[in-house]
């Protein structure tokens, strides 16, 4: 068989790999791939070369990165902040800009948002070299990369480098889990309240009806510590509704949540209560 | 934090000092940092009246700040202005509220329940 045209033979590397190869590029620092990285070629990929062509993994994720670390890169502020941006590369690598990523989903993008309509999304959180010193900067690096990941799914922003790099961030190794719960659909009502009879890291059992005031009110601890009035959600989201409840709010005449529910009963407690769920995204509507 | 004296402010020095106080909210909410949310809750409480007791209630000069970079600022935009630009302060909320940009997505989406069942009436 004659041999193929170099151009050509570049395009039909292309696609032999995922749509996200060149992400794991950036993270292997240009010139060594881990063990695993076969994984990164779609299972098919023989079937775009002649029988017995055997290239090397290295050779083929660099065909495809076109990997350049003095590349530029979109300009922070604007709507594609931190992304790289072609310097004349293969048409390959255009297209490929906007495949969706492992936990991106095109269909799941809401009408209200993105890079024409929401805000500019920022440049993801830096990543911590060793664990923070105190709880409350690990939490805020949680929360911040929680909510980039999901905020960068929803725009349809490329994450996959993102995810490898805390994938090299050994002290997140556990702690990850905070961080991907958060990533969780909306569940049912069913789902949640059967999810809190067992513990699970980066989730917490949740007082639909919070419990402390509910105590001071003196309401029943069946009912506060009922099966109706406990669920699993992500601990971050957890943090998120504890926070709302908290804090004061025009909508509730400048009281917080927690206070104008102060006088209110159990019934109001927990129409409220699930309707925070919702709107956070916990449960489903 | 510094006392800010809103009455010798333009209407343009307040919407600048109400989006800035936005913004470290939004930092403040990251941070669960209540004490600080609080501060800048009544901070803004306070710019908003002063805009509400201007000529021809000035609360209107918000409005642009439905398109500003942060999240945040757009949310309390809205709020402020719902009872000057009912219908646009509803539809920037329904905005957030459905884009999932959390945690103001779901601030917004009670914000709007409480608008439906009566209990917010904006003035």
């Amino acid at each position: 068989m004659a041999k193929l045209h170099h151009a050509c033979l570049a395009k039909h590397r292309a696609r032999w790999l995922r749509p996200n190869a060149h992400l794991f590029m950036r993270l292997a620092a240009h010139r060594s791939v881990r063990p695993d990285a076969q994984r990164w070629l779609r299972p098919d990929w023989k079937s775009y070369v002649q029988p017995g062509y055997e290239p090397s993994v290295l050779s083929l994720l660099e065909e495809k990165a076109n990997f350049n670390p003095s590349q530029p890169r979109v300009p922070k502020g604007n709507p594609d902040g931190g992304q790289w941006t072609s310097e004349g590369g293969e048409d390959a690598d255009e297209g490929d800009r906007d495949a969706p990523t492992d936990i991106s989903d095109a269909a799941r993008r809401p009408s209200g948002i993105g890079h024409n309509e929401g805000p500019p999304l920022n440049e993801p959180p830096e990543i911590p070299k060793r664990r923070p010193p105190t709880a409350q900067e690990t939490n805020t690096f949680f929360k911040a990369a929680a909510q980039w990941l999901a905020r960068a799914t929803r725009t349809g922003t490329p994450v996959g480098a993102f995810l490898a790099a805390m994938e090299a961030a050994s002290w997140l190794d556990t702690d990850r889990a905070f961080i991907d719960a958060y990533q969780d659909p909306p569940k049912t009502l069913e789902e949640l309240q059967q999810a809190a009879s067992s513990r699970k890291w980066g989730y917490h059992t949740h007082h639909i009806v919070e419990q402390t005031p509910a105590r001071m009110r003196g309401m029943s601890e069946s009912l506060i510590n009922g099966p109706d009035n406990l669920v699993r959600i992500p601990a971050l989201k957890h943090w998120q509704i504890t926070g709302w409840f908290g804090r004061p709010n025009e909508s509730y005449g400048m009281l917080s949540p927690r206070e104008y529910l102060q006088d209110k009963d159990w019934g109001e407690r927990a129409r409220v209560g699930r309707e925070a769920l919702i709107k956070y995204e916990v449960l489903k509507p | 934090m510094k006392r800010i004296e809103t009455k010798a402010m333009s209407v343009d020095q307040l919407v600048a000092h109400f989006a800035e106080n936005a913004m470290d909210q939004d930092e403040a909410i990251l941070k669960d940092d209540n004490a600080k949310f609080r501060r800048l809750f009544w901070k803004m409480d306070e710019i908003t009246n002063e805009l509400m007791r201007r000529p021809g209630d000035q609360r209107t000069a918000l409005l642009p700040l439905y398109h500003h970079q942060n999240m945040q600022v757009r949310l309390k935009a809205a709020i402020a202005t719902l009872a000057v630009a009912p219908q646009a302060a509803r539809a920037m909320l329904e905005n957030i509220a459905a884009s999932g940009w959390q945690p103001q997505a779901g601030d917004a989406g009670m914000t709007l329940w409480n608008i439906d069942r009566g209990i917010f009436k904006p003035t």
